[in-house]
């Protein structure tokens, strides 16, 4: 992701557009996986962040890495979607596939894959928030300046919301085991 | 925390693993391309169904009717001979010569007159002023 490429697809082309959601694409489904836990729910997240991506890029002033600002829209998409699903009365499909999407990955759960679910089960179990500290600090690499510009808070804010919520995973994981 | 850094790695490892199952920018991309022709046509319509309306609705105030001026006359008197008046009046009737002005007689216009006589009045006597009043 050259700074040419990001003019060309700021100014509209095509070719350039394609080539920055193909280099995003991936990052931008795990995250919306992580967050929303449920497949169906994470695509849905990603190409309605590739579109808002697409809307909002002329605006990109290049304050931060191109993807450390779009990681900033999944999150915002992610959050909207969860707080549709948490409300039945609003999305009741989007509610039923979350609960579908659970029980079918308790299903699948393989005897190598447990301590991965383990740590899953207990960063899930944590505040939006934190959550969102957690993936971006821990499993995307992302400094606590960039965590902070994705969501789109002070660093400090980060770094408090981080301590926490490792405070909480340990004593979760405690449980656990 | 290292116990728990070694948690993370796995969970990391799972989280890295995941992939975009296809091409996004194909399907982003081909939908606003689909979406294009819809975006370009919405106004078009919109402003041609405004304008058949309005159209429709107040015919007069688009096209106002506009009165051609009539053709003008004007009298001149190129065409009158000497003494032809612009004004003059046309032929009167003439009266025949038989025909009076006055009532042919007397007779036959006047009704006739006789002599209407009053009927006798029946008359009463006067009351007599020596007759004493009756006293009660």
């Amino acid at each position: 992701m050259d700074g040419d490429t990001i003019e060309r697809a700021k100014l509209g082309s095509r070719e350039a557009q394609t080539v920055l959601l193909r280099a995003l694409q991936d990052v931008w489904f795990r995250l919306a996986l992580s967050l929303l836990r449920n497949h169906d729910l994470a695509l849905d997240a990603v190409q309605e962040s590739a579109m808002r991506f697409l809307k909002t890029l002329p605006g990109f002033r290049g304050e931060s890495q191109l993807q450390t600002w779009s990681l900033g829209i999944v999150i915002n998409v992610a959050r909207e979607m969860r707080r549709k699903a948490r409300d039945p009365s609003e999305n009741p499909t989007l509610r039923f596939a979350a609960m579908q999407s659970r029980a079918s990955a308790s299903d699948q759960k393989s005897v190598d894959a447990e301590e991965s679910d383990r740590v899953r089960e207990a960063l899930h179990s944590l505040p939006e928030r934190q959550r969102e500290a957690i993936i971006l600090r821990f499993f995307e690499d992302l400094s606590v300046e960039e965590a902070a510009r994705a969501m789109n808070c002070a660093q400090g804010t980060v770094k408090a919301t981080v301590h926490q919520a490792i405070r909480t995973l340990r004593q979760k994981l405690k449980q656990l085991v | 925390m290292s116990e728990l850094r070694d948690h993370f790695q796995t969970a990391k490892q799972s989280h890295l693993a995941a992939r975009y199952p296809g091409d996004l920018a194909a399907e982003v991309l081909a939908s606003k391309r689909r979406m294009r022709p819809i975006w370009l046509l919405a106004p078009l319509a919109a402003a041609a169904v405004v304008a058949v309306v309005t159209w429709n609705l107040a015919p007069s105030t688009l096209a106002p009717h506009r009165i051609e001026p009539t053709q003008q006359v004007v009298a001149t008197n190129d065409s009158l001979n000497d003494g032809e008046s612009l004004f003059a009046i046309g032929d009167v009737p003439t009266l025949q010569d038989d025909m009076g002005i006055s009532p042919l007689t007397e007779e036959s216009s006047m009704p006739s007159f006789s002599e209407v006589t009053m009927p006798e009045m029946p008359s009463f006597d006067p009351p007599d002023a020596t007759t004493p009043e009756t006293s009660t």
